[in-house]
């Protein structure tokens, strides 16, 4: 549908498309980048009202411009938090871009088929493996406070989480990119 | 993983491991400015291999999270799969079972006072009562549909502690910003990315 300037703004079937195809991976990017679930859901909106607005602009391949769209605004709110703690989300809110929003639904089944196969894929570690990857991943433990509590140099704990990750992230690679 | 994940894996420090350390604040400041170089845009040293790295590692490290959660210590698999599932059902049927007796005391108490008073039973059919045919239907019926609806939730397999970044349903708040751009007819923001 034309816009005011005569452009052809992207349909908002596609745009639902988009979103079942790239919002999980960049809700993810996002977490990565802002380290709070709740501001990357924040920019994720953002994120993909711009690509209502705007995408029908974008030159390259439109997953790559979804990410440099969700570098730029997570920069933005890091920024923004610095100066003015808690002010982001005041501000969201009186946008309505957080009212009303509804919890999405969760594809139950999936997310119980990856959490076994990823059992699966840490249970085939080696012990050592396994101990560190659980103790950096599930208690949250620093790899530092993990080589202390083992008495192995950090080196060794950062080779044995290393090697357990790419192991891991092979035999579920394919998972991920379905 | 991408094949430009591949081709940008480097050195000693494949990009999924440093995008991993990265997620987990386990980078020194510096390595910190040098990663996220990879991940501006504007910046000469951008790679979209990185932003792919990121993603998938905090993809990665909350199905680890959620996979570590419910073993305390090593077991054999065929054990942990049992205990897990029995866990999950054990927790079904106690809050099927809670839900049923509160709704039943509620609809107990419901009653009108000069019928006889109902026995309380965990059980999802109602006692019939004597009293007027309308009323009675109402409450079968008001109290089936709520105990239809809990036994409905609660069969919904837990959710809470499992990745959100398999959702692909579009949410409403989406659909309503695609229904008001249709809407407007004018543009006045000017947005920038």
């Amino acid at each position: 549908m034309p816009n005011s300037d005569g452009e052809d703004r992207i349909e908002p079937d596609s745009v639902a498309d988009l979103y079942r195809q790239h919002a999980g991976e960049m809700r993810a990017f996002l977490t990565g980048v802002l380290r709070d679930r709740e501001l990357a859901d924040e920019v994720l909106q953002t994120v993909f009202r711009k690509a209502l607005e705007k995408g029908h602009t974008a030159t390259e391949n439109i997953r790559s411009w979804l990410f440099k769209v969700a570098w730029n605004e997570a920069l933005l709110v890091r920024r923004v938090q610095t100066r003015q703690t808690g002010g982001l989300q005041k501000a969201a809110r009186s946008r309505g871009v957080l009212e009303g929003v509804p919890e999405e639904s969760e594809s139950a089944a999936v997310r119980q088929e990856t959490v076994e196969q990823v059992l699966r894929a840490i249970l085939q570690l080696p012990d050592e493996q396994q101990v560190v990857v659980r103790m950096r991943i599930y208690e949250e433990k620093k790899f530092a406070v993990i080589a202390q509590q083992l008495g192995v140099p950090l080196g060794t704990v950062l080779s044995r989480m290393r090697a357990a990750m790419m192991k891991l992230e092979k035999s579920l690679g394919r998972h991920f990119d379905e | 993983m991408s094949e430009v994940m591949r081709q940008s894996e480097q050195n000693d420090e494949p990009l999924s491991w440093l995008a991993f350390r990265y997620v987990s604040d386990e980078m020194s400041d510096a390595e910190v400015v040098e990663f996220e170089s990879r991940l501006n845009p504007d910046s000469p040293t951008f790679e979209l291999a990185a932003c792919e790295a990121v993603a998938r590692a905090v993809q990665l490290n909350d199905a680890v999270a959620a996979a570590s959660e419910p073993v305390s210590r090593p077991a054999p698999q065929s054990d942990r799969e049992e205990t897990s599932s029995r866990d999950l059902t054990a927790r079904r049927v106690s809050l099927m079972a809670a839900s049923i007796t509160v709704l039943a005391v509620g609809w107990a108490l419901t009653l009108p006072t000069q019928h006889q008073p109902v026995e309380v039973v965990d059980s999802p059919a109602p006692q019939p009562l004597e009293t007027e045919s309308g009323e009675l239907v109402q409450i079968w019926a008001d109290s089936g549909d709520e105990l239809l609806s809990v036994i409905e939730e609660v069969q919904m397999p837990p959710a809470d502690d499992l990745p959100e970044y398999f959702s692909t349903d579009v949410p409403e708040w989406l659909l309503a910003a695609v229904q008001s751009r249709d809407a407007s007819s004018a543009d006045p923001e000017v947005l920038e990315n």
